[in-house]
């Protein structure tokens, strides 16, 4: 298999000053950066801060991309804001509503412990994920909220504009304001595509490894592209590189690369 | 190349962003709108136990004679 990795460390060392970089951004690596409690937060922090300092980064994606990490956030942003109401004491919550988030409450918590334990049995690292609320669970609280005439429907609704509202959108700015949407219909792009972005091609990536549709909908996007780099947290996604993209190179932290030299030798 | 700020400058307003906690003013807002006072929760015993009239409902939805879908619980 093609050695197409390389750890944050000796990427950065092959940077000079001034130079311009075009470098294909996954999502994990969007969300470690803005969550401090990622376990990957203070890596990508340093690395980011660092690759932006020395050069002109264009920090490619897709929309993809944004919509799992805004995703992401509404999961947070909701998990923090429902929680939040249990503490507010000059709220008098439907014994419903505050029992349900209580439930959820609950829930997140056992799984958090567990996947702690799991974290510190295996040496690996904390999924962030476990920390909110799932989609499934915050739809629960959200039937718990849902009036019963139309008049009084503003309960669920007042909770998203003061937890989401203004927030996600902003949000989204600031992702729009980083990233650069690959298309290979945007003139100003046309330099970038070395041929056409056929979408059959990313089943065609995910049925060869097995990987997610969504990375193979990126490496797919990469493989029309002149661009040599992708920066991601998942191995998954060097694995796949190394079977359909051995000419690009995946940049992944310096604790991954050993991580991925070990899952290779066990197969 | 696009014109943007610095990944650290953006990141500090998303951070900002993320800290942020409700006003006065917010609260009050949730107060007036969720305060058991003011509203009635829909189908609590559904709630209770995690599974919704609807869901139900539309697992079992039929067609009847004149191929019109109904909902039978």
């Amino acid at each position: 298999m093609a050695s197409n990795r390389i750890g944050f460390r000796q990427f950065l060392g092959t940077v000079k000053q001034g130079q311009t970089i075009d470098i294909i951004i996954d999502s994990n690596i969007l969300i470690a950066k803005w969550d401090e409690l990622h376990t990957n937060h203070d890596e990508i922090n340093l690395f980011l801060n660092s690759l932006d300092e020395i050069a002109n980064v264009n920090f490619y994606t897709t929309v993809t991309t944004k919509s799992e990490v805004l995703d992401y956030q509404r999961r947070r942003l909701l998990t923090y804001g429902l929680l939040s109401l249990l503490e507010m004491s000059s709220l008098e919550l439907a014994p419903v509503s505050r029992a349900k988030i209580g439930t959820v409450k609950g829930r997140k918590n056992t799984r958090e412990k567990h996947e702690l334990k799991r974290s510190q049995k295996e040496g690996d690292e904390v999924d962030s994920h476990f920390l909110y609320f799932r989609d499934s669970e915050i739809k629960e609280i959200k039937k718990a909220f849902r009036a019963r005439d139309i008049q009084n429907i503003a309960g669920w609704l007042t909770i998203c504009d003061v937890f989401l509202g203004k927030r996600l959108l902003r949000e989204e700015e600031l992702i729009d304001e980083l990233c650069i949407y690959l298309s290979p219909y945007k003139e100003e792009q046309f330099h970038i595509f070395n041929r056409k972005v056929d979408w059959k091609n990313a089943t065609a990536i995910s049925a060869k490894s097995g990987m997610g549709f969504s990375d193979s909908m990126i490496l797919n996007m990469v493989l029309a592209t002149k661009i040599d780099y992708i920066l991601t947290l998942d191995c998954d996604l060097v694995y796949a590189s190394a079977v359909s993209a051995p000419n690009k190179t995946v940049i992944i932290p310096d604790k991954r690369i050993k991580q991925f030299k070990q899952t290779l030798k066990r197969i | 190349m696009k014109k943007r700020r610095s990944i650290s400058e953006i990141s500090k307003e998303m951070d900002e962003i993320n800290r942020r906690k409700p006003t006065a003013n917010q609260i009050e807002e949730l107060a007036e709108a969720l305060n058991k006072k003011h509203y009635e929760p829909e189908v609590e015993a559904n709630v209770e136990d995690g599974f919704s009239i609807d869901k139900i409902a539309s697992s079992k939805t039929t067609k009847d004679i004149s191929g019109i879908e109904s909902n039978r619980i």
